[in-house]
């Protein structure tokens, strides 16, 4: 299986539409997805592949129908990733301001 | 989600200490040891410590006085620069009253393969009380 990254899988606007109306709909099959979306239901199945393989969205048999639902950890765990990188950057150009601010100190 | 990280941060410095600082390929990670770098585009410049890892940082374009953008792999610590591997750091340094603002903006995270680890953990398609919760929903649904 294709391994995804939750980013990847967010780079596509259909696809973050899909995920979206999947949120508000959870337990939902591709059709009745697609029902609520301008794209075929093979569209709507292809995102929704792309999307389980970051993890975002899990299915399960329910009869002969295969239905499906938003996982939010994914989500969260990249939005704290983010957030930790941006943080990183953070302090990287505290220590650039310190070192320009102050160059006759000699860095630790 | 964005897959772009932007910060920014005001030096009171000359404009040009600024620039040689933020020109130093990879200053932004550890060295142990110093690097005479060579800082034309297109230059790699391997960034290495014993406590971070290895990072090797291409030189991506320089525009003097202003715009600075390297190449580096965040996620794969070690490994050579590899398309699917690298983000884009973007450095812009603008004069202001006071001395300089410097901003950062790293892009192409959405571009980055998995990292080793998201591949291991796979992704489990059956489970536990979610099939629990649909066969719910399907009963009421036939009632």
């Amino acid at each position: 299986m294709k391994a995804e990254t939750v980013l990847g899988a967010l780079a596509d606007a259909t696809r973050r539409q899909v995920l979206e109306v999947l949120a508000a709909h959870p337990g939902a099959s591709a059709s009745a997805l697609s029902r609520q979306l301008p794209i075929s239901r093979q569209m709507v199945l292809k995102h929704l592949g792309v999307l389980q393989d970051s993890g975002l969205v899990r299915s399960a048999k329910a009869g002969r129908e295969v239905l499906f639902q938003v996982q939010s950890a994914p989500l969260s765990e990249t939005a704290d990733w983010l957030s930790s990188l941006a943080a990183q950057w953070d302090s990287r150009l505290a220590d650039l301001k310190s070192r320009a601010e102050n160059p006759d100190v000699r860095p630790s | 989600m964005q897959d772009t990280i932007e910060r920014s941060i005001a030096i009171n410095a000359p404009l040009e200490r600024v620039w040689d600082l933020v020109t130093e390929p990879g200053w932004w990670v550890p060295s142990d040891t110093p690097v005479d770098s060579n800082r034309g585009a297109g230059a790699v410049v391997v960034r290495e410590s014993e406590k971070w890892g290895r990072f090797p940082v291409e030189v991506v374009e320089v525009r003097p006085m202003t715009y600075a953008a390297f190449r580096w792999s965040p996620t794969f610590p070690g490994d050579d620069l590899a398309p699917g591997r690298t983000t884009l750091i973007e450095f812009t340094v603008t004069p202001t009253d006071d001395g300089v603002s410097v901003s950062v903006v790293e892009s192409g995270f959405a571009k980055l393969d998995a990292p080793d680890s998201v591949k291991a953990q796979g992704i489990e398609s059956n489970s536990d009380g979610w099939t629990q919760q649909l066969e719910a929903l399907r009963t009421q649904a036939e009632d």
